[in-house]
Parts: C-alpha cells; sequence; structure tokens
C-alpha cells in the first residue's frame, strides 16, 4: 500500500548511530520508528507541561519584578542558556510530529515516511536559527508585524483543521485537542523565535512589562495560555485513559488534571490580566 | 495425579455443536435466526470458532445461479457423480446442488465479501472437474472471496452467532459421546486451561469436528484435525462410513505440505515435469490441469515414479512444478495473493518469476459419520440415533462418494449445515430436557485419561506419531496393494499397544499439552485402522482409492463400506446402498446418472 | 539449501500449577528452511516435552501461534529459521507470550478472553440493507470492495494489539476497532450510528495515537493504522 521510501546515506546513518542504543533499534526492529516516535511525542507533551508550570511560576514573579530579575540573572549563566535553547527540542519535536498526526489521521497523508523526513529537515532548521539567534544576539524585531504574521498563519492552521473535523463524529473534547495543537504549530514556535531573537532585552522585567501593556500581546498571550492548558490537560487525560480503565481511579485523576489546569490558567490569566 | 477424575459441574443448553467449525456454525446460524431464545453451546478446541480449519480454505464454492444463462444446476449434479466416481448419493447431491445459489445469496446478505464482477456481482472462477454441458468445457461455478474464501465463511457465520448469542467454549475436547435410553444427550468435554471435565447435557448434539488427515506425513490440515469426531462415534459403537477415501491434493507445497490451492490452476497455473512438459495432456486430454483431484495426484506420483519428477534437497521430498509466471501481475496481486505469499514465505521462490515445487498432500476425507439427507446420523444401516446430528467433512451424507470435486465441500458446510440446523429446529419441538447424569457414574474417558497418566514404559509419543505417519503414507496413501495394507493393519495394532506406554512428562491436568496429544495420537490410531480396513475390504480401485492389484472399478462393489469398531480390535463391517434417485426418477438426462465411466 | 543454524531459544516459562516464571535455554541445530512451530515441535520431541505453544493452521491463515520474538510480536508458523537469523542478526532468541491475554503455561495465552474485544466491535451486520429487488446479491462494486478488503484478511492474530502503545488495557485494539471499521465501511450495513457510537467510544478509536506498530507488525501486511485514521477522518 504505501510507497517505500528511499533511505538517503545521511539518513541511514543517523538511523545506524540510533541503533547503537540498543534500547531504540530494539524497539525499532520489533515496533518500528513510528512507535519509538509516538513514546517521544508522549514523553516530549509531559515534560512541556512540567515547563510551562515552571514558566508561569518563573513569570508570577514579574509582580516583584525585582525578584523576576534577580531570579532571571541568576539563571542567566552558561548552563540554563543552554538548558533553554535545548527546550526548543522537545518543543519543536512534539510540534511538528503534532502536525504530522493530524496530516496523517485528518488529511489522508499517508506517505507518512516523506512527512517524517522533513520533520526532521524543518527541525534542524529551526533549532539552529535559534540557536543562531542566541550567539548573533541580534537586534530587536518588531513586535506588531511579527506577530500579525503569526497570528494570522495560526488562524489559517486553525480553520483548516476545523473545517475538515468538525463535522466528524469525534467527542468535542478530542476535536478540540487537534483544533489547538494545529493552532500551536505557528503560534508556539513564534513565541519561542521571538524570545529568542530578542534574547537579551526578553528576559528583562521592564520590556517584559512594557510589552504587556500592548493589548495586543495581552489578547495573544491569554487565547495562548488558555488554548495550551486544554491542550496539555487534554493530553494528559489521554494518557490516564490509556492506562486506567473508567471508573473511581480514573475518574478522580482526571478531576485531578482539571483543578491543576484551572488552577495555573487562573494563575497565567491573573498575571497577564493584571501586570 | 493420585486423585480420582470427576466431572466438575455440568452445563445445559437445547442444542450443543461439537465443533464450531463453518458447517457447525451454520447449523447453529440456522437455529439462531429461526429459533430464537435457543440456548447453543458451540465446542471449539481453538481458541476460538474463527481459528478452526475452515478458515484456512482457499479456492471457493460451486454453485449454479438458477437464472444464469449458460449453466445449469444439472450439470453442477452430474460433474459431482462423475467426479465421485458414481459413489455420491443422488438424493444428496441433488438437494445441495439446488440449494447452492440460495447459499450464497445468504452467505453474502449476513456479511460476506464475496469478490465481485465489474457490474458489482458475485464473482466466480471455474475449478477441477467442474463443466458445461456434461463435461464439454470448463465452468465459471466457483464463488469466491479473493484465496480466502473458507476465512470469509467462517467470519461470516462466527459472527452471526456472536449476534445470536451462541455461547462459545473454546479450547476444549468433547472426549465421550453421553447417551441414555439410544438418545444422545451431549457430551463430556475436557478444557485445556483447567483442566476440568465438565458434562454437557443437550436436547440435541450436532457433530462437526471436520477432517482428519493428521495421520499422514504430508498433509494440509491442522494441528487439531485428528479425527476426534470419527473416535467419538466408533467408541460409541456407532459406525463410520467410506473412510478409505482419502484425498490426496495434488498441490501442496513442498515441505510442509501447506496447500496451493486449485484456484492457482483455476486462474490457469500449469503442471510441468522435470522436462516442463505440461504432462496433464496425456492423461486427461479435455480436463488437463483442472482434472479431479484424485488423478492429478496419480499422475503425479506416476511422473515421479518415472523418472520425471524432481528432487528437493532441503525437505528431502520428490515434486512436480507448478508453473504461475504466465498469469498477469494482477491475477498474482488481487486473486492468489495469499498462496502466492506462502510461496514466498515457506518454500522461498517468487511465483511470478520461479517454478513452484509441488507435491500430493492428504487433503479431506470423503467418508465420516454416515447420516441421512438431513444430517440425522444413522446407527445401523436405515435407523437414526436420535438427538444426534452430525453434518460437514466428519459425516458423509455422502455428497462426495468416494471423490470430491474442489469446492464442494464449502458448498456442502452452508447447504448441510443449514439442513441440518432446520432438522434439530424440527427435533425440538417435542424434545425432552436430558436428566441429570448420575454422580459418579463410570466414564470411558476417565479410563483413557488415567491410562496416560498413569502409563509406564520407554515409549515416545514423537516416534509413534511419525511412525504412524510414514506408515501411512507408504502404505495407505495414494496407492494401496493388499500387502502392505495387511502389514499395515498389523503395525497399528503394535502402534497402538506401544502407545500405552508412552510416560507423560508432567501430569497436570492443567494446559497439559502432552496429555492432550496424547488422547489425539489414540484417535489418529483409531481412525487409521478404520482406513486401512476399509482400504483392504475395497477390492477395487473408484475415486480416490486406487489398488494397484485391482485398478478398475468394479460393480461388485457399488456401496458404502460401513465399519464398526467399538473396541480397537472388534472391526465389522456393513453395506449402505447407493442412492441413485435421480436416475431412478427418469426425468431429464438420467441416463448419464448411472453408472457411467469416468473419463476427463 | 541445506544450510544449518545452531540456534539458541530462550523461552519465558511459566508453570500454572506453582505459578513460577522463569527464563529456559534451548540449543537446537536446525535446518535454515524449518519454521519456528517445527523448531518447537523438535524441542518437544527431543529434549523437553513440557514446552508448551501454541498452533493450529501452521500456514499462516489461523491467527493461533503469535509469540514474541526478540520483542517483535510474529507467527511462529511462518518465520522460517533462516529468515529470523537475517532478521534479527543473531542466533539467539527470545521467546515470549503474547501481552495481551494472561499466559495459560509457556507460550500460550488465553486468547480466548483476547477475543472479547473483537466481540464488544459487533464484527457482523447489525442491520443490513434491503436485499436486490431480484432476491439474490446485493451488488457491489469492486472499487467500493477494494476500499476496506485489505482489512477483511485479518485473521486476529493479536499481534497488533501486542505491538500497541496503549492497547494492553481497556483500548478494544486494533484489530477490533479495525472490524468495526469494516462494517462501516460496507454499503450494506444501515446501522451507521450504532457503529460511530462503538469506534467514538473512549476506550476506541481515541486510544489510538498513531504509534503504527500495528501495520508494522501486522502478518498480514495490513496496513492497520491506515483504517483506523479513516475512523479519525470520518471518511466510511
Ligand atoms: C488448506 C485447505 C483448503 C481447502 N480449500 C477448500 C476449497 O477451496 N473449497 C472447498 O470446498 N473446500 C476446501 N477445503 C475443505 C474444507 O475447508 C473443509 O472440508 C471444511 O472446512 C470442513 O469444515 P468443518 O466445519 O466440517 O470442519 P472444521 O472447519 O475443521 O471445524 C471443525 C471444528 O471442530 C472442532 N473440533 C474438532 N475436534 C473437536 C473435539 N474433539 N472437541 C471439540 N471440538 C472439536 C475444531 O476445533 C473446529 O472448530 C479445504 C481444506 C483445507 C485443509
Ligand atoms: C505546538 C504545537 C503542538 C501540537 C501540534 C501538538 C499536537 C499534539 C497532538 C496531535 C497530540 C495527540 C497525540 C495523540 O493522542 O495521538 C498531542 C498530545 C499531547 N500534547 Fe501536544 N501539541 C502541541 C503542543 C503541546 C504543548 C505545548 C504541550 C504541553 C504543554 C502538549 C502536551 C501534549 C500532551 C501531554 C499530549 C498527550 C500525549 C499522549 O497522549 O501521548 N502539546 N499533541
Ligand atoms: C525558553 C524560551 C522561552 C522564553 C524566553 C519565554 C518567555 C516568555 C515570556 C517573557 C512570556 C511573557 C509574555 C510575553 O512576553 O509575551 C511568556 C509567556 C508565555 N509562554 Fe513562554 N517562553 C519560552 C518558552 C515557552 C514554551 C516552550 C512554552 C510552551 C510550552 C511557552 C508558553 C508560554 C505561555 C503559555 C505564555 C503565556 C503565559 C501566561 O499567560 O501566563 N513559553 N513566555
Ligand atoms: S490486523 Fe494483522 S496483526 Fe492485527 S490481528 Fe489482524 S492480522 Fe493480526
Ligand atoms: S499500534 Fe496502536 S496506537 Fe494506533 S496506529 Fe496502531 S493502534
Ligand atoms: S498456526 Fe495458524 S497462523 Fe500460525
Amino acid at each position: 500500500m504505501e510507497k517505500t521510501l528511499r533511505v538517503t546515506r545521511v539518513e541511514s546513518c543517523i538511523i545506524s548511530l540510533m541503533g547503537r542504543f540498543p534500547i531504540l533499534s530494539y524497539y525499532a526492529n520489533s515496533r518500528g520508528w513510528s512507535f519509538l516516535i509516538s513514546w517521544g511525542h508522549r514523553l516530549a507533551g509531559l515534560a512541556l507541561v512540567g515547563y510551562v508550570f515552571a514558566h508561569i511560576y518563573t513569570l508570577s514573579l514579574l509582580f516583584t519584578p525585582a525578584t523576576f530579575d534577580a531570579d532571571m540573572k541568576f539563571l542567566h549563566n552558561l548552563v540554563f542558556t543552554f538548558l533553554e535553547w535545548a527546550l526548543a527540542i522537545p518543543l519543536i519535536f512534539h510540534s511538528l510530529n503534532g502536525g504530522r498526526l493530524i496530516l496523517y489521521e485528518l488529511f489522508h497523508v499517508r506517505e507518512d515516511e516523506i512527512v517524517i523526513r522533513w520533520m526532521v529537515i524543518l527541525g534542524l532548521i529551526y533549532i539552529f536559527i535559534l540557536g543562531f539567534f542566541f550567539i548573533a544576539q541580534s537586534p530587536q524585531a518588531s513586535v506588531p508585524l511579527f506577530w500579525s504574521i503569526t497570528l494570522v498563519v495560526s488562524l489559517v492552521v486553525f480553520l483548516l483543521v476545523v473545517n475538515k473535523i468538525w463535522r466528524t463524529g469525534n467527542s468535542i473534547l478530542w476535536k478540540l485537542q487537534r483544533i489547538t495543537a494545529a493552532f500551536m504549530i505557528p503560534m508556539l514556535l513564534g513565541h519561542m523565535l521571538f524570545m529568542h531573537i530578542n534574547y537579551l532585552t526578553g528576559h528583562d522585567s521592564k520590556t517584559i512589562l512594557l510589552r504587556l501593556q500592548d493589548p495586543f500581546v495581552k489578547g495573544m498571550d491569554l487565547v495562548l495560555i488558555v488554548v495550551l492548558l486544554f491542550h496539555a490537560g487534554y493530553g494528559v487525560f489521554s494518557i490516564i485513559a490509556d492506562y486506567i480503565e473508567p471508573g473511581p481511579l480514573n475518574k478522580s485523576l482526571t478531576c485531578l488534571v482539571i483543578i491543576v489546569m484551572a488552577i495555573s490558567g487562573y494563575f497565567g490569566i491573573r498575571l497577564i490580566v493584571a501586570l | 495425579m493420585g486423585e480420582a477424575l470427576t466431572i466438575d459441574s455440568t452445563l445445559r443448553c437445547d442444542v450443543l455443536v461439537i465443533g464450531a467449525g463453518g458447517v457447525g456454525l451454520r447449523a447453529a446460524t440456522q437455529i439462531g435466526e429461526h429459533r430464537p431464545g435457543t440456548r447453543i453451546i458451540a465446542l471449539t478446541k481453538a481458541f476460538s470458532p474463527q481459528k478452526s480449519h475452515t478458515t484456512t480454505a482457499q479456492g471457493g464454492m460451486a454453485a449454479v445461479d438458477p437464472k444464469d444463462p449458460v449453466d445449469r444446476p444439472i450439470f453442477h449434479m452430474f460433474d459431482t457423480w462423475k467426479g465421485s466416481d458414481c459413489s455420491a448419493d443422488q438424493n444428496v447431491v441433488k438437494k445441495v446442488c439446488d440449494m447452492g445459489w440460495e447459499e450464497m445469496v445468504w452467505l453474502e446478505r449476513h456479511g460476506m465479501h464475496f469478490s465481485r464482477t465489474e457490474e458489482g456481482r458475485i464473482a466466480k472462477r471455474p475449478f477441477g472437474g467442474h463443466m458445461l454441458n456434461f463435461g464439454e468445457t470448463k465452468a465459471f461455478r466457483a464463488c469466491y472471496e479473493a484465496d480466502r474464501t473458507g476465512k470469509g465463511i467462517m467470519d461470516t457465520v462466527w459472527a452471526e452467532c456472536l449476534k445470536y448469542g451462541v455461547n462459545f467454549i473454546g479450547q476444549c475436547i468433547a472426549t465421550e459421546i453421553l447417551f441414555k435410553d439410544g438418545h444422545c444427550i451431549g457430551t463430556i468435554i475436557f478444557r485445556f486451561p483447567e483442566g476440568k471435565f465438565l458434562a454437557i447435557l443437550a436436547k440435541a448434539t450436532i457433530i462437526a469436528t471436520g477432517g482428519k488427515t493428521k495421520m499422514y506425513l504430508v498433509s494440509s490440515n491442522c494441528r487439531g484435525n485428528t479425527g476426534d469426531g470419527l473416535a467419538l462415534a466408533l467408541n460409541a459403537g456407532l459406525p463410520v462410513m467410506d473412510l478409505e477415501a482419502v484425498q490426496f491434493h495434488p498441490t501442496g507445497m513442498v515441505g510442509p505440505g501447506i496447500l496451493a490451492s486449485e484456484a492457482l490452476r483455476g486462474e490457469g497455473a500449469i503442471l510441468r515435469n522435470k522436462d516442463e512438459e505440461p504432462f496433464m495432456e496425456r492423461y486427461a486430454p479435455t480436463a488437463k490441469d483442472l482434472a479431479p483431484r484424485d488423478l492429478i495426484s496419480r499422475a503425479i506420483i506416476q511422473e515421479i515414479r518415472e523418472g520425471r519428477g524432481l528432487f528437493h534437497e532441503g525437505h528431502n521430498a520428490h515434486h512436480v512444478w507448478l508453473d504461475l509466471r504466465h498469469l498477469p501481475k494482477e491475477v498474482h496481486e488481487k486473486k492468489i495473493q495469499e498462496v502466492c505469499s506462502f510461496f514466498k514465505r515457506f518454500v522461498g521462490v517468487d511465483p511470478e518469476k520461479d517454478l513452484c515445487p509441488v507435491t500430493p498432500t492428504a487433503h479431506y476425507q470423503m467418508g465420516g459419520i454416515p447420516t441421512n439427507e438431513f444430517g440425522e446420523v444413522q446407527g445401523d444401516t436405515q435407523g437414526i440415533v436420535p438427538g444426534l446430528f452430525a453434518c460437514g467433512e466428519v459425516a458423509a451424507a455422502s455428497l462426495h462418494g468416494l471423490n470430491r470435486l474442489g469446492t464442494n465441500s464449502l458448498l456442502e458446510l452452508i447447504t448441510m449445515g443449514r439442513v441440518t440446523g432446520e432438522r434439530v429446529i424440527e427435533y425440538l419441538k417435542d424434545a425432552k430436557e436430558p436428566e441429570a447424569l448420575s454422580p459418579g457414574a463410570p466414564h470411558m474417558v476417565f479410563d483413557q485419561f488415567s491410562t496416560y497418566l498413569h502409563a509406564q514404559g520407554k515409549e515416545k509419543y514423537a516416534q509413534i506419531r511419525d511412525t504412524l505417519r510414514n506408515l501411512m503414507m507408504e502404505k495407505v496413501g495414494i496407492f494401496r496393494t493388499e500387502k502392505p495394507l495387511q502389514e499395515a493393519i498389523e503395525e497399528l495394532r503394535e502402534l497402538k499397544e506401544r502407545a500405552t506406554h508412552i510416560p507423560l512428562a508432567a501430569t497436570s491436568l492443567r494446559a497439559n499439552q502432552d496429555l492432550w496429544q496424547l488422547w489425539e495420537l489414540n484417535n489418529l490410531i483409531t481412525v487409521s485402522m478404520v482406513i486401512a480396513q476399509g482400504a483392504l475390504a475395497r477390492k477395487e480401485s473408484r475415486g480416490a482409492h486406487f489398488r494397484e492389484d485391482y485398478p478398475k472399478r468394479s460393480d461388485e462393489f457399488n456401496y458404502h463400506t460401513l465399519v464398526y469398531m467399538p473396541q480397537f480390535n472388534e472391526v465389522s463391517f456393513g453395506k449402505r446402498p447407493i442412492d441413485m434417485s435421480i436416475f431412478e426418477a427418469k426425468g431429464e438426462h438420467f441416463e448419464l446418472f448411472d453408472y457411467i465411466e469416468r473419463e476427463y | 539449501m541445506l544450510e544449518s543454524y545452531t540456534i539458541t531459544l530462550e523461552v519465558k516459562r511459566y508453570d500454572p500449577d506453582t505459578k513460577l516464571t522463569w527464563m529456559q535455554a534451548y540449543q537446537v541445530e536446525a535446518s535454515g528452511i524449518l519454521r519456528f512451530v517445527d523448531v518447537l515441535r523438535e524441542i518437544n520431541d527431543e529434549q523437553d516435552p513440557t514446552l508448551a505453544w501454541p498452533s493450529s493452521c501452521e500456514h499462516a491463515q489461523c491467527g493461533s501461534c503469535g509469540i514474541i520474538v526478540n520483542g517483535k510480536p510474529l507467527l511462529a508458523c511462518e518465520l522460517l529459521v533462516k529468515d529470523a537469523v537475517e532478521q534479527f542478526r543473531t542466533h539467539k532468541f527470545r521467546l515470549r507470550p503474547l501481552t495481551i491475554a494472561p499466559v495459560l503455561r509457556d507460550l500460550v495465552v488465553d486468547l480466548e478472553k483476547a477475543y472479547d474485544r473483537v466481540h464488544k466491535a459487533k464484527p457482523y451486520l447489525i442491520k443490513p440493507t434491503s436485499p436486490h429487488p431480484d432476491g439474490d446479491e446485493y451488488r457491489i462494486a469492486p472499487k467500493t470492495l477494494e476500499m476496506y478488503s485489505e482489512a477483511t484478511r485479518c485473521i486476529n492474530c493479536f499481534c497488533c494489539a501486542t505491538a500497541c502503545i496503549s492497547s494492553h488495557h481497556h483500548f478494544l485494539g486494533p484489530n477490533a476497532t479495525m472490524a468495526n471499521m469494516v462494517r462501516l465501511m460496507d454499503p450494506r450495513e444501515t446501522a451507521k450510528k450504532e457503529r460511530m457510537d462503538i469506534l467514538y467510544r473512549e476506550n476506541n478509536v481515541y486510544r489510538c495515537h498513531t504509534a503504527r506498530a500495528c501495520s508494522f507488525v501486522c502478518p498480514k501486511e495490513i496496513d492497520v493504522s491506515h483504517f483506523l485514521a479513516l475512523g479519525k477522518e470520518g471518511r466510511f
């Protein structure tokens, strides 16, 4: 059914390199690469959830700019810079792979191998651009222009997916997770890019607070936090549903997820609105 | 295992189907559909009915649409009669051929995924021995679902049974049929997972345990086709009929004996010998590669004997070639995809490019538990056993006589399954609920199992099994002669005795594969004995039964062989006349239904 | 052709009487063209008659003989020794029972239980359309049939369900979900609403994360994930 793809030399190098890790090659040989990618997707998703909590916490320090700056200064060393850059890896992987899943499941794109190849290529490019901006420490981008473009792209992707799946019989929540995912691809990639372009300034409280006075930016951030927490919440719920059958335990864990997400949402929104 | 064997619990139902294969479940669906609320239990040795052997049938099933412009049911009847070498029962032949199309539509209406023609109708292909105008040219008569027709049937009847709430019990063997005052009242089963005996009491019992050719070295049958149903009947003092007629399918894949369906030849594949000569032209000038199976199997062995065969070193076996290379790619990919993948996987040849090595493989039993045309089991020449029914490969009604045409067996499943189901519904009208078994009553199966559990000696299961398989292949195989048959009977006696000295490595009852196989081995030996005895007694050649010392058919033997063997060493014979009702009705073309010459 | 291999099978064993689990290694001298079922039989015959393993048809048509070899769920009756050596690049194989149902003994698992999942997918026509006016078969164009006929080849060996990222729990599993899809695509089925209710339940298609291990391991080479995705896409 599926066209088999010729593996390029670079790819076979990568694959054989990855094959050095017995656990990877074990599953690659017995379940296929897609299976490993799915695990990667799951782990990346969970890592991102963790990050978002931390992120909201650090941002909430903005209420007292001095602490925020002090903290940022503390975090502002080589190790943490590198970690911030490295954070882009799960994000880019989860985003692009999420995009691939949406293409496969909803848009009937069965040339999965080709999509995976593009995912890897685009991901690498993106990450290196981020790294480049880090090192180059280039000047600020125009905030309104950057975000308008991102928003337009996000909306287009959003509408495409809505149009495609809204009428299917899938549960609303499930559909919303896919829709929010699509919306976040440009949004979050943009967010990361932006924060890296504005690396130096982006990290001090003054610039952030100034930027946040802009109602447009406020609105964007509000949308982002809601959309993201829903997506993440449903994601965690979905993992719970995979392992725990319907019943009291499942219910209580689901409630817990809702509560945690609601609380983070509350803090996140208050932050944006109040600052 | 010191403790005594006991029946753990008793289940009750209206209808018990021993053997949830194609035919058993076709009968069950008939009952479920037309008598809602009937409590039906269906037993299988496998994990699920879907794993029954019917699932592996590939080619197709014959049926003539009465509205067909060229084909007619009477041609089909004639082919079946001629194919059987004038030994099928004509009342059954007529009934089955007349019903065929209706049943095809039934299957289609219940969800089978038949292959289709461009107009969206059920597609048909030619098959061995099926011809138009009484043997003129090949007929397109076999309805099929690619090369998984049996699976299509099995999936359909299995799923229908789910719909009607049939209760499946898998991983069990029926070990003894229970009788009370001449009525059949159910069976005792032994469950593999828990190692427990259960009694199942039923108003009506249908035996549908399928085929049995696992006593042959090369066989297309599954691991569980060990003649259980026949052994159950024999042990109960019932006769079995025509067991000497064992069909060897000409094209088994060299090695495991896996079947290369006749559908391949239906689609145009050609048999070739060492010199790549299409040798069937010499043996059957008209039908060629689509001649009946017995003829082709003998032709292949003849070629091999005369030095025109080949030898496969890997599998240590002689063979000829099956040529598929000239078939269009489309056929390879759509119509015979499954079988082609077998050649690639199991033999390592690519049928699109290479010649495929094939050799005859034991495939089907024409005979079985004698029944009338309604599936009621006959205890002696005419009388029936109340409450006991049989159908499918384990039964002989007899549609096939001493030789079966390809595709007629699946047809038999769905027609005779339905007929039997209908008869059971009739029977249930005034059938009584059987009384409970008296606790502690002695049962034959307990004796058998304690013998196995307590056996002492140095014999090995594997050795006896292999000896049996080689013996049957050599001496009771495609070509038979007086002396080797007599030797075989002697050796079978010896094997039976040796089999009582196989000590079990583990005597737990739970999930004990060894114990289970030992029981099966005993059935195989029992049934082999009857095959050999029948073959020795039939001093003629007819259909699949070929005696080199009596190579001609003889009118003296115009009857069905009945063999009784209540104890292993107590064999007695009976005869059942061949039904000639089409001939006797003196209708159109009746003269063709006399004892005619059989040429292809 | 007659190449022979010395292979080691490390079998995960389980005894239901003592409830003990252990690994046992068997060394076998096997011809390359033997299948794994033949090798297991040989072990029974020559080394250890107590080793239990499942099979029935022994030609890849019934789906009874699924086991896990070096992590991969497959049919023991169609794996030739020489292919195994080539595929796994080793002479040492770890055999484990499928993880989809409780183990009965050694390599035999209670597939009867696993089948409950398939039963839940109602693999029959719940409500067939009215018959053709001529009284014979309903017409289905070959093109329509082709859209789902691949999926009808499934033999319920549960290899896919074993490999799947999430079917060890209450997910109906790739094969059962696909069985439901077949009837959703079957033009003869009219109870589409009921079928969709089955499909879009929490224990069904949402549990599939397109890990595609199902398609990867399926011995019948069915692209299972394709059919599951059709379900999500609502294209049937
Ligand atoms: C490889 C192959 C290909 C074939 N191709 C064709 C073809 O193309 N066309 C055609 O017409 N015919 C074909 N046949 C023949 C046909 O498939 C069989 O004759 C038919 O399937 C038999 O069906 P059945 O229902 O009688 O038995 P089966 O399907 O064998 O079912 C028997 C059932 O009984 C159960 N059982 C057995 N013993 C016991 C016991 N002791 N206790 C409880 N349960 C028991 C088994 O587990 C099984 O469920 C083929 C046969 C084979 C082997
Ligand atoms: C940037 C764009 C994103 C896209 C395109 C995206 C896409 C997806 C998709 C398609 C899924 C469904 C996987 C499945 O169930 O089959 C998913 C699951 C998930 N996502 Fe995202 N996602 C994105 C961002 C995020 C972020 C930022 C987080 C965390 C804060 C997150 C957390 C999760 C989690 C936890 C899951 C569940 C994983 C699982 O079920 O295995 N996602 N994502
Ligand atoms: C390391 C790189 C990152 C930096 C420097 C960064 C920085 C910031 C800053 C400064 C803000 C405040 C609002 C603004 O300025 O627009 C913000 C908001 C936000 N970021 Fe990030 N971010 C990073 C990565 C991420 C990632 C990976 C995610 C998603 C997983 C994310 C999700 C969000 C969200 C949801 C908000 C809105 C917060 C709220 O409303 O409370 N950020 N980020
Ligand atoms: S889809 Fe394939 S792997 Fe899964 S049960 Fe069916 S045949 Fe087996
Ligand atoms: S492996 Fe499992 S996750 Fe989905 S694509 Fe296949 S069912
Ligand atoms: S034994 Fe039937 S598939 Fe392997």
